[in-house]
């Protein structure tokens, strides 16, 4: 991460620190601190797309499943142009299919409008190529009226390493935090799922690079599931249990 | 409405002017407003996105719980196939799998999938099938036996297809395109059922030259001839069987030869290969334009015939070429007096003037292999092979006539 892109975010960071400090929650404000140091990256997804991935190393799932998988290729067309440039060409050029886009959670359920299976990744396998950004990238440019473009002008501070995490945290979240605040309140501070997901708030999670059966930690299933449906989660748990990741 | 459906996400997206929304799987009737920004999210890494353009709600979902479905239906097989999980879970998936079975499209797509490769080593078919027993699932039994019974002959359809050279597809990536258009169309699961009932392989082409996917993809048409062409071999008559005295010389048999009446005899047996490519591809665009009238059913069949058999003579034509040590042509070259004006008649099938273009297009083919047959550089094998399809073609000219005179 760029010099410049670090100083910002340390100013934002000192900047919160001294405005809790100025309310007399500085100390909530630390305990937040150390306690989202530990947040981890989670990543939402059907329960056909864990199987495939909780399956890719044997060869009877991955024969067949690369028979349906294809790109997809948008038609011409005014009717298609707001899904043929998405924000995260503005934030990762060249580096678009390679990554993916998660939420920090404290208690292991990420957005659950995306996905009924919340897997939580290992810090040790991604932190060295994960970065977090304040909110939905895509949604930060339409705030900040920024033009989609190979060279966007973004304003600094918005971003941090996987190190990095909590600092980002606080320099956003500090002003929900006073006094009374304690650690029952930080799974929805940190990430807030609303009745849509135009009111979900949350840290976005970037990750490049692929996600196998060996980046997952645990997977946590959020919604209740059909008779079929709950076959699946079994052979995942069944599968996962081989790799010592937990299903819950 | 436009959409974008992946049922392995379980999601669906609709486009309707600036509007988005989704709905899941669980419930269709729940529609949820989304924004741009939501997109990178919803459907993470499923790579079976398809695309529906001009449609409405009630087609959209109904391609969207097919596609669901489907996706259900293979995730519950392959857990039923493996070995490594434990029984119960497998009876599930397979009682589960059965349910879903019921709808025949369900069954299709299945099997277009599991029809597109071998079964892999690792899998437990025959434990499979005791479980189906077990449960009592007939649907899926049905399924996995005749799978299994199907296996040498999905092997070698696979062979087929992957001896085609990657130059053909034009690269890696318009290779995995094709594949994939292939396997979700059901035409690995087609060529399989032509080999095993035994059905002409030249009435798969045809299906398969109509499929208005593959039609959008570049040299759809040599990819399909590439990939049946072992199958033609085998469907044609046995080579009969050279005199003595017939016997050319030694050099002929020379894969690249410099003799130049080798180089005339196969230049001749091309511009008939030619002539014979671009009467399939005439009758392919004339059959595009097929309707539902009853009345012209009987000519719809009379002309499937037709390029029937002249599918049949460019691969004895090619077989021949091959047998003699040189390369048969691939493509048509430019079109002659045969399609012209097939291409530019809308009514084909209610129109004599049309068919007597068709007919004229089947004389000048006459004449050729005529001119072929008075010529004294082709062998005798090459010339009883050319007057057997010269007899053909005049059956085509007397069928046509028939068609006029109606």
């Amino acid at each position: 991460m760029e010099p410049a892109e670090r100083e910002a975010l340390e100013r934002r960071y000192q900047t919160a620190k001294r405005d809790a400090t100025s309310r007399g929650a500085d100390g909530p404000l630390q305990d937040f601190e150390n306690a989202i140091a530990g947040s981890k990256a989670v990543i939402a997804r059907s329960e056909g797309e864990v199987l495939r991935l909780a399956t890719s190393t044997r060869q009877l799932y991955s024969t067949y499943y690369q028979q349906i998988e294809a790109g997809v290729r948008l038609p011409d067309g005014d009717a298609w142009d707001m899904l043929r440039e998405l924000a995260d060409t503005v934030l990762f050029p060249n580096y678009k299919k390679e990554m993916r886009f998660g939420a920090l959670s404290w208690d292991g359920v990420g957005l659950s409008n995306y996905g009924s299976c919340s897997i939580v990744l290992r810090d040790e396998l991604i932190s060295y190529r994960t970065s977090v950004f304040e909110e939905n990238s895509a949604l930060f440019m339409e705030r900040h009226d920024i033009k989609i473009s190979r060279d966007p002008n973004l304003p600094k501070g918005y971003r941090a390493t996987w190190g990095d995490r909590a600092k980002l945290c606080v320099a956003k979240l500090s002003l929900r935090i006073d006094s009374t605040t304690n650690s029952d309140k930080y799974s929805k501070l940190l990430l807030l799922k609303g009745a849509t997901s135009k009111d979900d708030e949350f840290v976005e999670v970037h990750i490049w690079g692929p996600m196998t059966v060996l980046t997952m930690e645990r997977v946590i299933v959020t919604a209740p599931q059909s008779s079929k449906r709950a076959t699946i989660i079994k052979a995942i748990r069944a599968k996962l249990a081989k790799h010592k990741v937990q299903v819950n | 409405m436009h959409a974008v459906i992946s049922g392995r996400a379980g999601k669906a997206l609709l486009l309707d002017g600036d509007s988005l929304e989704s709905f899941d799987a669980d419930d269709p009737s729940k529609l949820v407003p989304r924004r741009q920004a939501d997109l990178h999210y919803l459907f993470g890494e499923s790579q079976d996105l398809r695309i529906i353009e001009d449609s409405d709600l009630e087609s959209i979902t109904r391609e969207f719980k097919n596609d669901c479905d489907s996706n259900l239906a293979l995730d519950l097989t392959l857990i039923s196939l493996d070995g490594e999980l434990p029984d119960d879970i497998r009876k599930e998936a397979i009682e589960g799998v059965d349910e879903l079975l019921a709808d025949h499209r369900v069954v299709e797509q299945l099997e277009n999938i599991l029809y597109a490769r071998p079964v892999p080593e690792d899998a437990d078919l025959s434990g499979a099938l005791k479980l189906c027993d077990r449960a009592g699932s007939s649907r899926v039994l049905a399924v996995l036996k005749t799978f299994e019974e199907y296996q040498p002959l999905i092997r070698e359809v696979c062979e087929a297809w992957d001896i085609i050279p990657v130059q053909i597809f034009g690269g890696y990536e318009r290779q995995a395109e094709f594949q994939h258009a292939v396997v979700r169309e059901g035409f690995f699961r087609a060529v399989v059922v032509t080999r095993e009932t035994q059905a002409a392989i030249s009435m798969f082409l045809f299906e398969a030259g109509l499929n208005p996917y593959l039609k959008q993809l570049p040299n759809y048409r040599q990819v399909l001839q590439r990939w049946v062409a072992p199958f033609r071999q085998t469907d044609q008559k046995p080579p009969l069987p050279v005199k003595p005295h017939e016997n050319i010389d030694a050099s002929l048999a020379e894969p690249t030869s410099t003799n130049p009446e080798v180089n005339t005899m196969h230049d001749e047996m091309n511009k008939l290969l030619k002539s014979e490519l671009s009467a399939i591809e005439t009758y392919q665009q004339a059959l595009e334009k097929k309707d539902t009238d009853p009345e012209h059913v009987p000519v719809i069949d009379e002309l499937s015939a037709i390029l029937d058999d002249h599918q049949r003579a460019a691969s004895r034509i090619e077989a021949a070429i091959r047998q003699k040590g040189g390369e048969p042509v691939h493509s048509s070259g430019a079109w002659g007096t045969w399609s012209s004006i097939v291409m530019g008649t809308a009514q084909l099938f209610g129109d004599k003037a049309a068919l007597k273009v068709l007919k004229e297009g089947e004389q000048s083919g006459l004449k050729e292999y005529e001119d072929v047959l008075v010529d004294t550089g082709i062998p005798q094998d090459q010339k009883t092979l050319i007057s057997d399809l010269a007899a053909t073609q005049r059956m085509h000219i007397g069928r046509i006539f028939k068609l006029i005179e109606k």
